[in-house]
């Protein structure tokens, strides 16, 4: 009966602290969302990211979390022969742009990482951590010398983005929003005509 | 006849016997593998720290990083004899806030709750990172059930908050030495709920607020906020709302005036701290240690002092420093309290 009781024990034990279930797989997916958002897996643990990111690779290492998941085919912006595009690589492009006017980072309440934005003349660009690399979380217009690759500038008038982009958009928290890909591009309009315009990562809304 | 039964009693003594050796292992397995927040990111241990006190505080703060990094318990104890706890976390939903200040008010009636208000800008859940920051440390009550359900996200279980060993099984091949170190118990990490920090780094740019598309906050934080008040009117207490001096990221000039709006409405008191920065005789050159988000001691010990005396002139707080027991236990915390500030000053020196 004592080796029973000991072979349940030793049993149940196992079942928990190795089971890589479905369930317990979905559950380290779902709670930090690791393979899209190494930030938060760095806000909930803190140090112990290494761990959480085991977790979530049941066991096959820190995974890398989001690589660049914009292809060329979804919205992107140029500026100066220059491509920069949601969770792109900042490694792939800051160089190339020189020198921003402003530089600001900050470490939000409990992240490991640190938010960057760096502010060009004409757009802004914020970034998130990815494990010691920094990928593009948003880029915002500043005013209307820059355009879209398809050519929407502040001030156009909103029939002429939807000219240009269609009407498959939809309408959230006051926004127009085209998405693609892992990101969207969104619009804000005032008296129908564009106030806004940013290039966002859906990662991080996940 | 006799044989049997004492064969039964053996098999029911074994059983359950096997029954108790199961739930503590369990139970010593889920302690292992939860997360101490004893290492860089130790704001996760803050809202547990409550429970170990006698918990007859005249103020008590509610809110995100905002309350535990910008205001100092101990200075309005020195400097006005006001007995102060911050119940703060880490992006601190407003359900979570209400759910906590519904909770605090099971232990006691403090005279003021202190909310600050920047996360009406939250409608739903946002990360379950956070989540897990403020609600795994809350002792179970109907107001643990209520912050849980309130903030789940789509992908959550309630079931791995009520048995966390399920959400963090997977960490036992990564323990680490604090893992075994803070089994049985943390280290204190905040003074009354106050999280210390002593570095500097000047504000030297801070950026534009990007536009939104909607000022408005959403109709569900509007809905904890008109609970929060209720509760407050119902254990009669006065909820003051307060936006601390923190320049980022950015308090729109919109969601000023729908709170300003909102406390004219239910006859509250709101003080945005942002617009009185030179009266409290804040210096964003030396008073802050993330350029601009959280104050550091510095900065924060000048806003509690003028919180101070708005809570004494406004609030008609009054000065307990004449009750021994009460002095005695502050006497054992300010000592902690200069202990840590010249530990960690030493160590910015070192820098």
């Amino acid at each position: 009966m004592k080796k029973i009781l000991l072979a349940t024990v030793a049993v149940l034990m196992m079942a928990m602290l190795t089971a890589c279930s479905e369930t317990a797989e979905d559950a380290a997916d779902t709670v930090v969302g690791l393979n899209d958002k190494v930030s938060d897996a760095e806000t909930i643990l803190g140090d112990y990211k290494e761990t959480m990111s085991n977790v979530d690779a049941t066991g096959e290492g820190t995974p890398n979390v989001q690589t660049n998941n914009t292809s060329l085919d979804d919205f992107v912006f140029e500026f100066g022969g220059v491509t920069i595009a949601p969770d792109m690589n900042t490694k792939e492009f800051l160089d190339k742009l020189g020198e921003p006017l402003h530089y600001y980072e900050v470490k939000s309440c409990a992240f490991e990482g640190m938010d960057k934005i760096y502010t060009y003349r004409s757009f802004e660009v914020s970034t998130y951590p990815n494990g010691t690399e920094d990928l593009v979380s948003y880029i915002y217009f500043k005013d209307d010398t820059v355009t879209t690759q398809e050519g929407a500038y502040i001030g156009m008038s909103k029939a002429d983005v939807i000219a240009l982009y269609g009407s498959d958009y939809t309408e959230s928290a006051g926004m127009h929003v085209y998405e693609s890909g892992g990101m969207e591009l969104r619009f804000i309009f005032e008296n129908d005509s564009v106030v806004s315009i940013e290039y966002a990562t859906t990662v991080l809304d996940e | 006849m006799k044989e049997k039964k004492n064969v039964r009693g053996k098999i029911f003594a074994t059983v359950a016997i096997g029954l108790v050796l199961i739930i503590v292992i369990l139970g010593l397995l889920q302690r292992l593998v939860m997360p101490k927040y004893m290492g860089e990111v130790k704001e996760g241990a803050l809202i547990g720290e409550y429970y170990d006190e006698n918990k007859d505080f005249d103020v008590v703060f509610i809110g995100d990083c905002e309350v535990y990094e910008n205001f100092v318990p101990a200075v309005l104890w020195e400097n006005y004899g006001i007995n102060s706890y911050i119940r703060g976390s880490a992006q601190q939903l407003i359900w979570q806030s209400y759910y906590l200040a519904e909770e605090t008010l099971t232990y006691e009636t403090p005279d003021v709750i202190v909310f600050n208000v920047l996360a009406l800008q939250y409608n739903e859940p946002q990360k379950e990172a956070y989540n897990r920051m403020t609600i795994d440390g809350m002792r179970w009550s109907p107001s643990k059930v209520g912050s849980i359900q309130a903030s789940m996200m789509e992908d959550e279980n309630f079931i791995e908050y009520v048995f966390p060993l399920l959400r963090y099984h997977d960490r036992w091949s990564a323990l680490e030495k604090e893992d075994f170190t803070y089994l049985f118990g943390a280290e204190k990490v905040g003074h009354n709920g106050y999280y210390m920090q002593v570095g500097i780094e000047p504000v030297e740019y801070i950026p534009e607020g990007r536009r939104l598309g909607d000022y408005s906050f959403g109709d569900n934080a509007w809905s904890y906020m008109d609970k929060m008040v209720a509760l407050c009117e119902e254990k009669g207490v006065e909820l003051v709302l307060i936006k601390a001096p923190s320049l980022y990221p950015e308090w729109y000039d919109e969601w000023d005036v729908q709170v300003e709006e909102y406390a004219a409405e239910h006859n509250l008191k709101y003080i945005n701290f942002l617009e009185c920065t030179e009266e409290i005789g804040l210096d964003y050159s030396t008073d802050t240690y993330d350029a601009g988000l959280h104050l550091n001691l510095y900065g924060a010990v000048k806003l509690t002092d003028y919180f101070g005396e708005y809570l004494v002139t406004e609030c008609g707080l009054e000065d307990r420093r004449r009750e021994e027991a009460l002095a005695a236990e502050w006497e054992v915390k300010l000592e902690r309290f200069y202990e840590q500030k010249e530990e960690l000053e030493a160590l910015e020196e070192e820098k």
